[in-house]
């Protein structure tokens, strides 16, 4: 063995200037691998006895590109008519610095034995290894070194003891290298003269990329982006003030991560201002508060939205946001949008987010641990990739990961962040789901000590007792017959009905609502975390409770034969379902049935049933459709929204069938009576505090969301009046194709989607024409009947007790109109979260159950993007 | 210093004598660990092991620090050995033995350089703020093999830790305290147990989890620090008998099942402990 | 960085070298004039020099064993040693596990001082070799020598003597230090993760370096004594 030591000096930077020897060892038993070579000690010769000879140059030959043929003709050194190719250590260590994916492909191209590559390590080599000389650049000298090796192979195979007529052609772009080597007598070639003698292969001229255009590419395949400087706070104040800037939520398209819309006012007008591209975007994530700038109208987007999904590869993402701008002058057909850019963020929304790092962003072997650095990518699309550097990446890949952003600077591309902490493998049901509860930020830690302190200390041996209903002014119901009506499996009751005739013919009903509120004080730790959990979250396999259990589905939940307390609304009525008198009261109750749907509909409509508890079933019944015949004819909507239940197999928790809710009329039952008691208190509770009632409105949609489904419909001559509910309702009536039973259905479904928000809201923060419930064409409405998943129902509670016991004492937090608008907006903030969470669920549901499953049903196409289209599949 | 009394002609001659005869003075086969006990404190992180008559307890605990320069996006994980004299004659205070330092370059070989606990999930803000998790070993009886018994203690105790949960949103920070929320686990990557072998007889001889006899009269010793999934994770033979190549790699054989056993101990105890708390 | 790739498809390392070949050694004994004896070695661009003083009285006389010498070895890092300088690093004590007959010299004390020039990864082993090359400089009789090489893996390739850069891309390391005659190991220490089952491979490469190590250590013990034969000859 012989070794030859060299050391050399190289300056690298590293925050500062270092000196790092590194020994260089030049050897004497590399071998040039041909299989004519009979002076090298090498098996197994990789390149072929007999390479291919061209027009140009006749004697057969081996092929040594330089680093940018590989960099620009990838495509073409890929190709099958490319063999017995000498690939330089030289090009090689450019290339790893130049482009990883290259660098990956060229490997895989070595790899493959049939494609006859040599990896000649000619900086080790010792006759090939050349010293930088003074002042000679980097890439002169690389040049240089391909050069001296070239030169090398074709003394090295010329002096072969057969004199086999073998030689070497180097392949460059660069014409002052080739200049170079024909003075110094080495063959060379451009690729594409090279390639034109290949006539074998003519589609290989084809593939040539131009010096030019392989500029570019390159430029775009670096990923070189530099961001403006985001303003100052003051600057970006003053500009807000003075009509230069807008401000707004930057909220980006769930279809486009590139594209994303900021409410703001524009031209006196408030609307959606588009932000298209990563450089308009301005290093701002989804949910920033942002300054934005309009742009000139002559960069007003006027395309089609286009469906765009980061692709793993940077190259190809890039390729994707420059057709997107390319794009826009396709279709003129669409008004111009007001488009702006992003000149400072005034609000950070940085939170942890969860996804997985990008399988080709991970370079190493498998169990190193040495740190790298990765692309990680958020579940949620409008999240764009986080850069992160991590030692475990292999251990990572497959897995879901929580990142966190660190900084956005203005030289990088994708923002740069940390890894969190893992939270298991991908796909699997549990991780999945402790995802979707990460990314909906629903709070789902187990109730910590101090909350199930407040717990009352009996536990589950709590009972009614006397004091209960003499001490605190509580009606005696327990020898009513109430009943409550529930889907099966539910173990949170929170209401329960009962009705009995009036010895004037009248009849009462009472509405018995979960007495919470006697559990759950102001103040408590366990208020505290109920109004900060907001409301409980229903996923497919799981719920994630808002009170403790012991609480929800047990001391308040009204179950049958157990004594329990309530708030209860009685209304006194005539036949007429018309309210006579409405009361409201603490209570105790002893419900004697908890029905599913589906029983107390076997009861009514069983005629052997005549026991009481039937026969007020069958009332309220009665009373409920009369009640939603007059609630309609108001105008109340009725939408439809595909509900989905999964049957799940009982061990694995695996869904194993899909279908739709099925309605009842005890639904309906329940519901109208549950529409009826929120209506009464809300009245009742605005009458007392008209500054803070805490109730939901409904607001009436702009026309402009209907626009693109009345421009589906007029397809089919259906016009659609939105300027009321009554108007929407009765055209909703009229838009039924006679052959597609499906049709109004799916109208009905589309319509639910140009809804806006139901949100809560303090009386005091809006006008009174503005408390409308639009869908229910109510003018006031609050959340009574189920304080034990919604927190708003909380409130309600401690405001209608407020209106009934004058001894009551309570604080601010029933009369400040501030404190309830936060409250509201962070109850409006975490339902819209529960229900994009129970979405999600449902839909990771769905992808289980498809998974690896090919279903063939009906579908309509209701959206038609420029790349793609949403279907809406009926079962 | 106070050197300890090394033991008998007589004593010596009869422990090599019983090894030879594959017996040990306290009853054990070569290869058996003597008992095991682990005992949780109500607080998180706080543990005793017993190893036969060796005693450890290990105390973790947490606090918020800004993290190194060159390591933005890591925690910190810091030992803490402490050989007070109550353990032996043989140690003094202040003063570090070597035998301490040797545990405690052991421990800090074992657990931290082959990436036990994960110090990246540790960062609250890179940079800015991170956790540091400090281990304190408390070594209170010495009867042979305080190393092995150090290490159960240390990663025991790291499993049973949890630190403050913490949000960050935007560039806001909260430490929640622990009965405002439940406090959360450190992720801990693997379980690296040390396993310490003892030889004699010119290296012919060899038994696992020595007793403080045996390590008076070995000639040689070695730990091995390895995890469930048989990867070695720290290895230090230094001083005494050579050896032959063959005996090391047939002590790695052992070292595999004794791991895969306290492990299996570990997450027992472990399990039995959360079970207590929940039922409270 | 992370991007570098350790070992190329062509079975070649960083610097050049096949997996199972050392980095050029450099030793000398007798470089410095006070001490008893004293050696420089180089490996690779990893330097130590070693010095030896005793058998003498010893210094402390609570720490006298009166069946044995007492060795002390003092192990130093010299700031200047790494391409960034960093605080000095405190005195780090290693048992190199020195082979030696002590208990010829019962009551007395044998000082080796070792001091890291520069470090390019395997400092132990080269501190190793180099107290061996230093005790035989000052005559003081051993068993045999104690050779010192580190093995690790790298894709599952276990390669021999690794460097800084190897060493610091967190794959496992193993320094093995033998007694080349009877192939008995002396010292054995690991860190990092390697798997039980490449322990063997791992291990047998690591004493087939100290093999090679002692050839070439021997060849330069050989050559000094016969030089100083010669010249006392002359």
């Amino acid at each position: 063995m012989s070794l030859r030591a060299k050391s050399f000096i190289k300056r690298t930077k590293k925050g500062n200037v270092i000196k790092v020897i590194k020994e260089h060892y030049l050897r004497d038993d590399i071998w040039c691998s041909s299989a004519l070579c009979e002076s090298c000690n090498h098996t197994d010769a990789l390149l072929s006895a007999t390479p291919r000879a061209t027009e140009s140059f006749r004697t057969p030959h081996y092929i040594v590109p330089d680093t940018n043929v590989f960099m620009n003709q990838i495509d073409i050194m890929e190709h099958p008519a490319i063999k017995d190719v000498i690939v330089l250590q030289t090009v090689r260590e450019e290339l790893r610095h130049l482009s990883m994916p290259i660098y990956n492909r060229v490997n895989a191209i070595v790899a493959d034995k049939n494609k006859r590559f040599y990896a000649f390590s000619n900086e080790h080599h010792k006759e090939t290894y050349i010293e930088r000389m003074k002042d000679e650049s980097p890439n002169d000298r690389n040049d240089r070194a391909i050069r001296v090796s070239v030169k090398w192979y074709a003394n090295h195979l010329a002096n072969g003891k057969k004199k086999a007529p073998i030689t070497v052609v180097m392949l460059s772009d660069d014409r002052d290298n080739r200049e170079k080597a024909k003075s110094a007598a080495i063959k060379c070639s451009s690729v594409r003269d090279y390639v034109a003698d290949l006539t074998d292969s003519p589609e290989l001229v084809d593939m040539v990329v131009s010096a030019k255009d392989a500029s570019e590419a390159q430029a775009k395949a670096d990923g070189k982006i530099e961001y403006e400087e985001h303003l100052s706070q003051v600057q970006i104040a003053n500009g807000v003030k003075n009509g230069k800037f807008s401000q707004g939520t930057l909220n980006i398209s769930g279809h486009n991560y590139l594209e994303a819309t900021v409410m703001a006012t524009v031209e006196g007008k408030q609307q959606n201002v588009y932000i298209v591209g990563r450089k308009n975007m301005n290093r701002s994530i989804q949910g920033d508060t942002v300054a934005i700038q309009v742009l000139p109208k002559s960069e007003w987007k006027k395309t089609a939205s286009v469906a765009i999904e980061e692709d793993e590869d940077e190259a190809t993402e890039m390729k994707a946001e420059s057709e997107n701008t390319d794009g826009m002058d396709v279709d003129n057909a669409l008004p111009e949008m007001p488009t702006a850019k992003v000149v400072g963020i005034i609000r950070k929304k940085w939170r942890p987010y969860c996804g997985f790092i990008s399988k080709k962003s991970i370079h190493g072997t498998e169990g190193s641990t040495s740190a790298q650095n990765v692309i990680f990518r958020a579940m949620d699309r409008r999240i764009p990739s986080i850069k992160i550097r991590t030692t475990q990446a292999h251990t990572l890949a497959g897995q879901r990961i929580v990142v966190a952003i660190d900084s956005w600077p203005t030289t990088s591309v994708l923002p740069l962040g940390h890894f969190v902490k893992t939270l298991g493998s991908s796909g699997d049901k549990e991780t999945e789901t402790e995802v979707l509860l990460l990314e909906h930020d629903v709070p789902f830690q187990e109730f910590s000590k101090r909350i199930l302190e407040d717990l009352p200390a009996e536990g589950e041996d709590w009972v009614v007792l006397d004091k209960h209903v003499h001490n605190e002014r509580r009606r005696d119901f327990r020898h009513l017959n109430v009943c409550s009506i529930d889907p099966p499996g539910c173990t949170d009751i929170d209401d329960a009905l009962h009705v009995r005739a009036l010895p004037n013919g009248n009849f009462e009903v009472g509405v018995h609502i979960a007495d919470v509120t006697y559990f759950v004080k102001p103040g408590m730790p366990m208020d505290e975390e109920a109004a900060g959990r907001g409301t409980t979250v229903y996923l497919v396999d799981k719920r994630i409770d808002m009170l403790p259990s012991l609480l929800g589905t047990n001391l308040c939940s009204l179950r049958s034969n157990v004594e329990r307390l309530a708030f209860s609304c009685i209304w006194e009525m005539n036949e007429n379902a018309e309210i006579v008198n409405v009361d409201f009261t603490k209570s105790v109750i002893k419900s004697k049935f908890s029905f599913t749907y589906e029983e107390a509909q076997n009861r009514i409509d069983d005629d052997r049933m005549q026991d009481d508890v039937t026969k007020g079933i069958r009332t309220l019944n009665s009373f409920a459709k009369k009640l939603k015949q007059r609630r309609l004819e108001k105008g109340a909507l009725t939408l439809a929204s595909p509900e989905v239940r999964f049957n799940l197999e009982n061990d694995s928790q695996d869904p194993v069938d899909v279908e739709l809710k099925e309605l009842k009329d005890t639904n309906a039952l329940v519901e109208e009576f549950m529409l009826l008691a929120n209506i009464s208190v809300a009245e009742r509770i605005y009458s007392k505090f008209p500054d803070s009632a805490l109730l939901r409105r409904h607001p009436t949609p702009p026309d402009s969301n209907f626009e693109e489904l009345r421009r589906a419909l007029s397809e089919f001559n259906i016009s659609l009046e939105t300027s009321t509910s009554k108007e929407l309702s009765d055209s909703l009536d009229r838009a039924v194709i006679p052959s597609d039973p499906y049709f109004n259905k799916m109208v009905r479904i589309m319509t639910t989607r140009c809804m806006l928000q139901a949100q809560y809201f303090s009386s005091g923060t809006e006008a009174e024409q503005d408390f409308r419930h639009y869908g229910l064409a109510c003018p006031i409405y609050t959340h009574f009947t189920s304080p034990i998943r919604r927190y708003s129902d909380v409130m309600v509670h401690r405001l209608l007790e407020a209106c009934i016991d004058a001894d009551l004492t309570y604080g601010q937090e029933l009369t400040d109109k501030m404190r309830m608008k936060e409250l509201c907006d962070n109850l409006n903030f975490r339902n819209r979260m529960a229900q994009q969470a129970a979405r999600s669920s449902v839909e990771l549901y769905t992808n289980l159950f498809f998974r690896n499953k090919v279903v063939e049903e009906d579908g309509h196409v209701i959206r038609i993007l420029r790349n793609g289209f949403v279907v809406l599949v009926q079962k | 210093m106070v050197r300890e009394a090394d033991p008998s002609l007589n004593e010596k001659q009869f422990v090599l004598q019983s090894l030879k005869e594959g017996l040990r003075v306290d009853g054990r086969r070569p290869y058996d660990f003597r008992s095991l006990q682990l005992s949780f404190h109500s607080d998180f992180g706080h543990v005793q092991v017993q190893l036969g008559r060796t005693r450890v307890s290990a105390k973790v605990s947490a606090e918020v620090v800004r993290p190194r320069a060159d390591k933005p996006t890591e925690g910190l994980l810091l030992f803490n050995t402490e050989i007070s004299p109550m353990a032996s004659p043989a140690f003094e205070v202040g003063r570090p033995s070597e035998e301490e330092v040797l545990i405690s370059r052991t421990i800090e070989k074992a657990l931290r350089r082959s990436r036990a606990v994960d110090t990246e999930g540790l960062c609250i803000v890179a940079g800015e703020k991170v956790w540091s998790i400090r281990v304190d070993l408390h070594f209170f009886d010495h009867e042979g093999n305080l190393v092995d018994c150090a290490c159960i203690a240390a990663i025991t105790a790291l499993l049973h830790f949890r630190r403050p949960d913490v949000t960050v949103i935007g560039e806001e920070v909260t430490i929640h305290s622990l009965d405002q929320r439940n406090p959360v686990p450190l992720s801990v990557h693997h379980i690296p147990i040390c396993v310490s072998f003892s030889f004699f007889d010119g290296g012919e001889l060899l038994v696992v989890d020595p007793s403080i006899l045996e390590e008076q009269i070995r000639e040689g010793d070695m730990t091995i620090a390895m995890n469930i999934h048989k990867e070695i994770c720290a290895l230090s033979k230094a001083g005494g008998i050579p050896l032959e190549m063959d005996q090391i790699i047939r002590c790695s054989k052992i070292a595999t099942t004794k791991t895969a056993e306290i492990t299996e101990m570990i997450q027992k105890a472990l399990a039995d402990d959360k079970a207590k708390r929940q039922a409270k | 960085m992370s991007r570098l790739e350790l070992l190329t498809p062509e079975g070649l390392r960083v610097d050049g070298r096949r997996p199972n070949e050392l980095r050029k050694i450099i030793a000398k004994t007798s470089v410095l004039a006070q001490a008893d004896g004293s050696a420089y070695i180089e490996q690779g661009n990893t330097k130590v020099l070693a010095a030896v003083y005793g058998p003498q009285e010893v210094r402390h006389r609570m720490q006298i064993l009166h069946d044995r010498a007492i060795i002390n070895v003092e192990f130093n890092v010299a700031p200047f040693s790494t391409s960034e300088r960093k605080k000095r690093s405190k005195n780090d004590k290693y048992d190199n596990g020195i082979k030696l007959q002590t208990s010829q010299f019962p009551r007395s004390q044998i000082d080796i001082y070792l001091q890291v020039l520069q470090h390019d990864g395997g400092t132990l082993q080269a501190c190793i070799n180099a107290a061996t090359m230093a005790l035989i400089d000052a005559g003081i009789p051993m068993i045999d020598y104690v050779c010192a090489s580190t093995a690790g893996c790298i894709d599952k390739q276990p390669v021999l003597d690794l460097n800084y850069l190897e060493e610091s891309s967190d794959s496992p390391e193993l320094t093995v230090a033998i007694l080349p005659r009877t192939g008995k190991v002396n010292l054995m220490s690991m860190e990092s993760r390697l798997h039980v089952d490449m322990l063997e491979s791992v291990a047998s490469l690591a004493t087939e370096g100290c093999e090679q190590i002692h050839t070439i250590l021997d060849a330069v013990v050989r050559d000094t004594t016969q030089h100083l034969k010669d010249s006392l000859m002359q």
